[in-house]
């Protein structure tokens, strides 16, 4: 079967980041021409894969390795599975073609996924069993279950950062009706329709509907992306009505994300728009189905969580913030009007964390609940009160631009977008950066990136995540502990972890 | 949050204390907490309250309220919503120079929450004389 043309499929999709795809490359397409066997490490995110990790098999592990076929010892392939299973991962065995430029499975290796189908999917019914083939210009993947074995979308993150581009053999399947031709005939003069139709078939998640987010979702739901999910638990306030585009004194006391509903139909009723009224830390689920997710929030704890969202999920995250310098005379003099807009696609650019951009002074305040920042500020630990920043509707239409730019780059894949843009509106000065993954990131390249939904890393986590309740120890958690414990244990602490409490043995890793 | 990290955490705590971890991971309680000299009982529950960005986040410390300290003031204990507890106010460590609990030789965040609870009329335990001498001597 040739995959020359790519074609779609409605099947789960991985995600792979660019310099994984590269290192796929550099394992398995040598100058010597040899097929070789690579082994990928894949986590689930919902109803998708994701992919970071790639293993080169070295050649000495390799039981035959020439330019029409390989295999790869069968201690190996066992070692392999054996860390996959006790790192809660999936496997993908990878092999090259390197005499052709598209990627398919022979007579030969569709008899060798038999004898793994028959081996695998009885032994491990809980994994995924893939099967990944790399042409020069192509890659293809395929998922092998009991019963059969499908090809499953490969979406590359970052695919500019490429230096010879590979072409997936199966691509998601577009799901959104026919462009609407007449309402985006201007847009078709400059996407065509091949570009219109992407962006209906984009899903954006919205995370705040303030300033910048409300100005966000109106505009993207103008330029014709097909799904929005808009998350924020405020309502609206007077003092936002000079902010929020559409939004009259009649709306004060709504739901921003209602209101925002409203507006975002009215600009294009073809628009799949759901509303969440909750932090956004309570909003895993929607996320996880996002093709970019946007943010325009002022709370650094909730930038901290959706950056550390995106990297575990590999869904491209575009931060939008701007801050206004006054000087403290009376009346304030602006000085310095800024706008900050950095894209983050997970394993390709830095992340939020990785260029430091958090305010920890910040994010303690709001960590602390209500009798801990009263006890803090008495204390003089933090200010008795935090003044509202300045904001002012035409700087957060410059960031809300901005994003939408990098969204429709992201989108229609035409163009790379910008890592970071940094623009002061008193000066005019811009500067644009190309950004790295940084090594020392807590978040980025700790052990978070491609997560997904994963929770244990070893087969001794696995004792953590699945130690059974112990319905003793929920009911009275003091009868676990020793006597001079029990004695000074805190009255109220069965009530306290009686909702959320498992024991687990206190044996060494 | 990073429940692997979590996990290591707990492992790391497992080799000295009774632990237990809520199903959320978002609690990790020390049954047998060894507290520093002047704090009466010795051996007493420390729970650990992990924030949704953990670990870019620092966690946040809690002690029993009946816990006692017998040897002068404590300025570090804080209200909370928590019945029964304490909180145990970190805000003067600056988490990004350490990690939670390590089994090597670093100094590591509970170190200084240690030299803080060591010398709790102290405001900051990097800073003021004794406490460093504690550190010192710990390690």
């Amino acid at each position: 079967m040739s995959g020359s043309t790519a074609t779609t499929t409605p099947q789960t999709t991985i995600r792979i980041p660019a310099p994984a795809v590269t290192a796929l490359r550099d394992a398995l397409l040598r100058p010597d021409g040899r097929e070789r066997v690579a082994f990928g490490y894949c986590s689930r995110s919902g109803n998708d894969l994701l992919l970071t990790e790639v293993e080169q098999v070295p050649d000495e592990n390799h039981r035959h390795s020439s330019p029409g076929s390989c295999r790869p010892t069968t201690a190996c392939e066992r070692e392999f599975i054996s860390r996959c299973t006790s790192r809660d991962l999936h496997p993908v065995f990878f092999h090259s073609h390197p005499f052709t430029d598209t990627a398919w499975f022979s007579t030969l290796d569709r008899q060798l996924i038999d004898r793994f189908r028959k081996w695998l999917t009885t032994l491990y019914p809980d994994r995924d069993l893939l099967f990944g083939v790399l042409g020069h210009e192509e890659m293809r993947i395929e998922r092998v279950t009991a019963d059969d074995s499908r090809p499953v979308a490969v979406d590359i993150k970052g695919e500019w950062e490429l230096e010879q581009p590979v072409r997936p053999t199966h691509t998601a399947a577009p799901d959104a009706p026919a462009v609407d031709t007449e309402r985006f005939d201007r847009h078709l003069r400059a996407f065509g329709e091949a570009g219109q139709t992407k962006l209906a078939n984009t899903h954006v998640a919205v995370v705040g509907c303030g300033g910048i987010g409300s100005i966000l979702a109106q505009t993207l739901a103008r330029l014709g992306i097909g799904k929005l999910t808009l998350i924020d638990p405020d309502e609206i306030e007077v003092s936002n009505l000079p902010r929020l585009p559409g939004c009259t004194h009649g709306d004060v006391g709504q739901l921003k994300v209602s209101a925002m509903h409203q507006r975002c139909w009215e600009a294009n009723p073809d628009c799949d728009i759901i509303s969440i009224a909750r932090p956004v830390q309570e909003t895993e689920d929607y996320l996880k189905n996002a093709d970019i997710i946007v943010a325009g929030v002022d709370r650094v704890t909730a930038r901290y969580w959706v950056n550390q969202f995106a990297v575990r999920h590999l869904i491209p995250y575009v931060d939008a913030g701007t801050v206004i310098e006054t000087s403290d005379a009376d009346p304030p003099q602006i000085e310095s009007m800024e706008v900050y807009i950095q894209t983050i696609v997970p394993g390709v650019t830095a992340c939020f964390d990785c260029l430091d951009r958090g305010d920890p002074d910040q994010a303690y305040r709001e960590s602390l609940d209500s009798a801990e920042e009263k006890a803090a500020v008495e204390r003089g630990y933090i200010d008795a009160d935090i003044e509202p920043e300045p904001a002012v509707i035409d700087l957060n239409q410059l960031a809300a631009a901005h994003t939408v730019s990098a969204v429709k780059r992201l989108a229609l894949g035409t163009q790379p977008p910008v890592a970071f843009r940094k623009y002061d509106d008193v000066s005019g000065d811009q500067a644009l950066l190309e950004t790295h993954p940084n090594a020392s990131c807590p978040t980025c390249l700790g052990n978070s990136l491609a997560l997904g939904d994963s929770t244990i890393s070893s087969a001794a986590d696995q004792e953590i995540a699945t130690a059974p309740l112990d319905d003793a120890a929920l009911a009275n958690p003091l009868e676990q502990t020793d006597r001079t414990t029990r004695d000074w244990f805190p009255p109220a602490v069965t009530a306290f972890f009686a909702s959320d409490l498992a024991q687990h043995p206190t044996t060494d890793p | 949050m990073n429940e692997r990290q979590i996990h290591l955490d707990y492992h790391t705590f497992s080799s000295q204390y009774r632990v237990r971890l809520s199903e959320g991971h978002t609690r990790l309680l020390l049954e047998n907490y060894d507290y520093p000299d002047g704090w009466q009982p010795r051996e007493a529950p420390l729970f650990i309250r992990y924030p949704d960005a953990y670990p870019r986040m620092q966690p946040a410390i809690y002690i029993p309220e009946n816990l006692h300290y017998t040897q002068g003031p404590v300025v570090h204990r804080m209200q909370c919503k928590f019945d029964g507890w304490k909180r145990w106010c970190t805000h003067h460590i600056p988490w990004e120079r350490f990690e939670l609990v390590t089994t090597d030789d670093n100094i590591d965040f509970m170190d200084v929450v240690r030299a803080s609870l060591a010398h709790p009329s102290v405001r900051n335990p990097l800073q003021d004389p004794a406490p460093k001498s504690f550190l010192q001597r710990i390690h």
